[in-house]
């Protein structure tokens, strides 16, 4: 593989500026008051918003980096880089502009366009044992920008414990890795391994008790690297199992009435002695797990993690039936 | 120590609804397999996969609900 010394540089790169940028970047915010309450805790601390930034600060230098030493991957990276810089900006800009969902559902859409242009001519997608299924013109139009909004979201919505989100990414992204190499997809390696590294830096700081949150630019931005390395690598159903936790979670919140208030509705998770979590009464994935045991925080999100770990093991078997 | 029987129990919900998803999609195939339109064979096999992965998350609620621990819902 020719690109593997540009990958791997480039991951090096990542992770090393990621770990020095993501300290530095939680103190800033701090002090500009780009903060959210830890409602996880019983003292509700104040902890820096946004952090997700500080894995782009370790990608984007090394991407760049990767854009003028794989001449071959050019044109793919480049619409790759495109699409995470706009789903970046609707993360940053929701910060600060409060968008309603529908209006996030549309910008995430229009993040697609690079894809749907690099990709227009694709119109297949490899479903293991079943085959190639060609979906026509749907492909480009319809399921590219569907698929990036539905992924966005995904990741947007598990979330709010310490690990979780980054954690979850890490491990989602190093599966789409794993299945890219067993595939012989470097182009796709060439994103998503750099982000799986930049996001493990990004955990040591994410890690119960966290120093920094991801915010809507990280939560947003993991969803869309998987769902844009799943539409390079033509590993559309592969990239679907590693986000199958997502999209449980998904599923169980938009199968009630009103989906995007129960937080105002329900109110927030309650913390009982020990730091033990008390779900609300709507169903999610998150919820589901603390009825089925009394947990708290890091217990929590290591068994989301667990099960996330399952589904990426599995990922990684349907990869091995497809290429054999 | 004995066995985390609550994992054991998300671990098997969740592949419970990977399996509903995947027969879903697989039965919905060898059905529609004499409709000649490619893109609507498709498109009707990826919605059972979809429905079949909605029951499998219902599934996964229910069950974690019912068999919940009498002090952890909170009631409003």
């Amino acid at each position: 593989m020719e690109l593997l010394p540009v990958i791997l540089l480039e991951t090096a790169i990542t992770f090393a500026l990621t770990w020095f940028a993501t300290p530095r970047l939680a103190e800033r915010l701090g002090k500009w008051g780009i903060t959210g309450r830890d409602v996880h805790k019983e003292d509700k601390p104040e902890r820096a918003e946004m952090g997700g930034i500080a894995v782009l600060i370790g990608f984007y230098p090394a991407a760049l980096l990767a854009l003028y030493l794989a001449e071959s991957s050019q044109s793919t990276l480049s619409a790759a880089i495109l699409t995470i810089t706009i789903v970046s900006a609707i993360g940053l800009s929701d910060y600060v502009f409060k968008f309603r969902q529908s209006q996030k559902t549309f910008a995430l859409m229009v993040a697609s366009l690079p894809l749907i242009w690099e990709f227009q001519r694709v119109n297949t997608i490899l479903f293991p044992m079943l085959g190639t299924i060609s979906f026509g013109y749907f492909y480009p139009i319809v399921i590219i920008p569907l698929a990036l909004t539905t992924a966005s979201n995904f990741t947007n919505m598990l979330a709010g414990f310490n690990g979780l989100e980054a954690g979850a990414g890490a491990l989602a992204l190093l599966t789409v890795s794993l299945s890219a190499a067993i595939l012989n997809r470097p182009d796709v390696l060439l994103v998503t391994l750099p982000m799986c590294a930049g996001w493990l830096a990004f955990l040591r700081y994410n890690w119960y008790p966290a120093k920094v949150f991801p915010g809507d630019v990280g939560t947003l931005l993991i969803g869309a690297t998987v769902m844009t390395a799943a539409v390079m690598g033509r590993m559309e159903v592969i990239c679907m199992v590693t986000l199958f936790p997502h999209a449980i979670d998904f599923t169980l919140k938009m199968l009630t009435r009103s989906p995007f208030s129960h937080r105002r509705t329900h109110g927030d998770t309650q913390i009982l002695a020990g730091g033990h979590l008390k779900p609300p009464a709507y169903p999610a994935l998150a919820h589901a797990l603390m009825l089925m045991k009394s947990l708290n925080e890091p217990q929590l999100v290591r068994k989301i993690l667990t099960m996330e770990a399952l589904y990426c093991v599995v990922a990684i078997i349907i990869t091995i039936i497809a290429k054999y | 120590m004995g066995p985390d029987w609550a994992t054991l129990k998300a671990m098997l919900l969740s592949l419970l609804v990977l399996t509903l998803a995947a027969l879903s999609l697989m039965i919905t195939w060898r059905l529609v397999a004499s409709i000649e339109n490619p893109v609507f064979r498709s498109l009707s096999s990826v919605s059972a996969a979809i429905v079949g992965f909605v029951a499998g998350s219902l599934a996964f609620w229910n069950i974690a609900e019912r068999t919940s621990r009498s002090d952890t819902i909170t009631k409003n």
